[in-house]
């Protein structure tokens, strides 16, 4: 949307700039006036080929109508205006402030985007904290021990009255409950305190690019719409900082290659409710493995659908893109050895490889994971291949 | 009152202390603690109401939930989802998967008795 806006106010500005009439601009793109002006008030959308044509006209790079310094400035404006629809801030007005006032304009771009690095910054942490399985299953027992004390206390100091049976009954559950609740926070006490210095919060630009992608649920909207690159770089821009604009960028170029290749709503249908079969889609597609993997692991939670896991790792084992699901959390440090099926692929390239991974203690269920490694570029005879194991983890349902 | 229960969670004691408020509240209830027969119970019991924990042993309650609304048989039956980790994740979670109410650990013995009459009376 923001894009949308910018550009074609843009145009319009280096037109008058430039002096030259609409009529002009159009007839030289072999455009009909009407539509540049449609274009020129945002009402269309616009990018690729015209917009070189556009931009070659007004003696311009394409870049410098859709990205440039300022531009960014205002894309930014706009997501932080978004953040906070209660101000009202004055959104026609935008390109006038970030003009009129270029440094307010960059303190408040910039405090938007400090504001979200941080609360991604925050969710990290808490998924951190909420992927620490012994962690989390301290807490859980805790809390689950507190509801069961709190229940009988409920009971026992009802006016109602309990009988003699019932109440040696649950005098015994709640003696139990205060012992199992002693034992799990002295656990869990002692789990905080060794773990205080061992982990220094250091946000890689890989990290802050896959806690941006996890708030969207592992999906570019923009792509799965056929919007351009440009256009999610745009947004990202304005979201990120720049060393993750620069992951973001690859991850981007491929996620919009692989949506010409493997269309959402094609997708959705060749799936149907079945538990998905990667070996079918890729005759259906007639695409590769890893964009399957991809395609699928992006997709939205449905009913009886459950969200996919997803992790590439590089010849040297070293996780790059993962999405962690329920059950199966996926991180670059720490606990790997549910993650063995991404390493036996590693060591045989070009080998689909498929496991079932038994449930992981007591609250788990089973999944079953897929992985493949494939060189990421074509191969050639003067440079090694780079090599690149892509994995989809796919929970199963129903009874284990 | 009164109407049929199933409350499907792990955790003995709470299920005992659960069963003791609704019963003596009129409700029958039936209990169940294993994630993976859980379908199985329901189809068995055809209770009214569900009380359902997010954890259970084997399969999540998440996932149940999802197959109680793409069922035939169940699709609108009111469920009650109880979780002991109050993030809005979860909390988004079971509204998208279609529980009619959500519930974080501890709770009341009040705040469950009355969702439950009021699940009943839809």
């Amino acid at each position: 949307m923001v894009v949308k806006v910018l550009v074609g106010t843009r145009i319009r500005e280096r037109r008058t700039q430039m002096g030259l009439r609409q009529a002009a601009l159009a007839k030289a793109c072999e455009i009909s006036p009407s539509y540049l002006n449609l274009i020129e008030h945002n009402r269309r959308n616009i990018g690729g080929k015209l917009l070189s044509e556009i931009a070659k006209v007004l003696e311009t790079e394409p870049a410098n109508l859709r990205a440039g310094a300022a531009a960014t400035t205002v894309d930014a404006l706009m997501t932080a205006a978004q953040s906070f629809p209660a101000s009202e801030a004055e959104l026609e007005h935008v390109d006038d402030f970030a003009a009129r006032y270029p440094g307010w304009a960059k303190v408040v771009s910039e405090q938007g985007r400090r504001i979200r690095s941080l609360e991604r910054n925050v969710a990290t942490l808490t998924d951190r904290m909420n992927e620490d399985p012994v962690l989390s299953d301290a807490m859980h027992d805790i809390l689950s021990t507190i509801t069961g004390i709190t229940s009988v206390i409920d009971i026992l100091s009802d006016d109602e009255g309990v009988d003699p049976e019932w109440r040696v009954r649950f005098l015994r559950n709640m003696r139990e409950d205060s012992e199992r609740l002693t034992e799990a926070s002295r656990y869990m006490a002692a789990r905080l305190d060794g773990g205080a210095d061992k982990e220094t919060v250091v946000q890689l630009p890989e990290d802050e690019l896959m806690a941006w992608l996890e708030e969207q649920g592992f999906r570019i909207a923009t792509l799965e719409k056929g919007w351009s690159v440009e256009m999610a770089l745009s947004e990202a821009k304005a979201q990120l900082s720049p060393d993750a604009v620069l992951v973001a960028e690859t991850f981007l170029k491929r996620y919009a290659e692989d949506v010409a290749l493997v269309p959402l709503e094609p997708l959705e249908a060749a799936l149907g409710n079945a538990p998905p079969d990667p070996s079918a889609l890729v005759r259906e597609f007639g695409v590769s493995l890893p964009v399957i993997f991809r395609r699928l692991a992006s997709l939205p939670e449905k009913r009886m659908r459950p969200s996919m896991g997803f992790a590439t790792c590089d010849a040297t084992g070293t996780i790059g893109l993962r999405k962690s699901i329920d059950g199966f959390p996926i991180r670059r440090f720490g606990t790997r050895d549910r993650l063995w099926p991404l390493f036996a692929a590693l060591q045989r390239p070009l080998t689909p490889m498929r496991e079932r991974v038994e449930a992981d203690g007591r609250y788990g269920y089973p999944f079953t994971v897929y992985a493949i490694s494939e060189p990421v570029e074509t191969m050639v005879y003067d440079r090694p291949a780079a090599f690149e194991v892509t994995m989809l983890v796919v929970p199963d349902r129903g009874v284990s | 009152m009164g109407g049929r229960v199933l409350l499907i969670e792990d955790e003995p004691n709470i299920t005992e202390a659960i069963r003791f408020i609704l019963a003596r509240d009129g409700w029958v209830v039936d209990t169940h603690a294993n994630g993976a027969t859980a379908m199985d119970a329901i189809a068995a019991q055809t209770p009214d109401v569900i009380i359902l924990d997010a954890m259970l042993p084997n399969r999540s309650g998440f996932d149940i939930l999802s197959e109680i609304r793409a069922s035939d048989d169940f699709a609108e039956l009111p469920v009650l989802m109880l979780t002991a980790r109050g993030q809005d994740r979860d909390r988004e979670r079971a509204e998208t998967l279609g529980a009619n109410q959500f519930m974080t650990k501890p709770f009341s013995n009040a705040d469950v008795l009355s969702s439950v009459r009021t699940l009943a009376g839809q």
